[in-house]
């Protein structure tokens, strides 16, 4: 189901995107970068209308710091969350073990651009096969099932096994 | 809503997780590879 389209991100966004799938979109930096953005539902937590967010730097090219950047993934995640049932999962990519960084990084972008009476941001690390994963949700702090949904979530996390030592809030 | 989890169940979901995440970025690879975007936002 097609829940955002590229108008709705063109209408405010400062870098245009275009639509490559549906609900994903691709666009590219005054540096040059390549980037996809997109919003996948989710059919493993047993929650109606959450999805992943995905953001991927297509070339895996070195970046450096672009406001337009995190303004561009702003406006589509203001436009996802339209609907105050919608929630959203991020699990950092990290296929070159800078899951951290990105993590960090995107909650510096949820601190300097979402607005927080409306939106709530939890992130967790845990350990999984040697690795150290970051994950996130964000929902709206009027969804009806708010309090449901962080149960669910942490839930999740909470029982993957104990050769996660390190999964916390 | 799921409300009770068991360690197998979250593996599982973590496991469905990941993999969805490498198909989508594989995915995007190819399609946006063909697209030769330009900084208008359209094909160029």
């Amino acid at each position: 189901m097609r829940i955002i389209t590229a108008d709705q991100i063109n209408a405010r966004a400062p870098y245009p995107v275009i639509e490559v799938a549906e609900n994903a979109f691709a666009f590219i930096t005054n540096e040059g970068v390549r980037y996809s953005i997109g919003f996948m539902e989710d059919s493993n937590l047993g929650i109606s209308d959450i999805y992943h967010f995905y953001i991927t730097n297509i070339d895996n090219q070195k970046t450096q710091h672009d406001p337009l950047l995190s303004e561009t993934v702003f406006v589509a995640l203001e436009e996802f969350f339209n609907s105050s049932n919608r929630s959203m999962l991020y699990l950092c990519d990290m296929h070159d073990n800078r899951q951290a960084v990105r993590n960090r990084l995107f909650v510096y972008w949820f601190a300097n651009h979402a607005k927080h009476n409306l939106l709530t941001l939890i992130t967790r690390e845990f350990e999984y096969q040697k690795d150290v994963y970051y994950t996130g949700l964000i929902l709206r702090n009027d969804n009806p099932q708010y309090s449901d949904i962080i149960n669910t979530f942490n839930g999740f996390l909470n029982n993957l096994p104990n050769e996660f030592p390190n999964s916390k809030e | 809503m799921k409300t009770k989890w068991t360690s197998e169940e979250s593996v599982a979901a973590l496991k469905q997780m990941l993999a969805a995440r490498l198909a989508w970025e594989e995915q995007m690879r190819s399609r946006v590879a063909k697209l030769n975007l330009s900084k208008q936002g359209q094909p160029a």
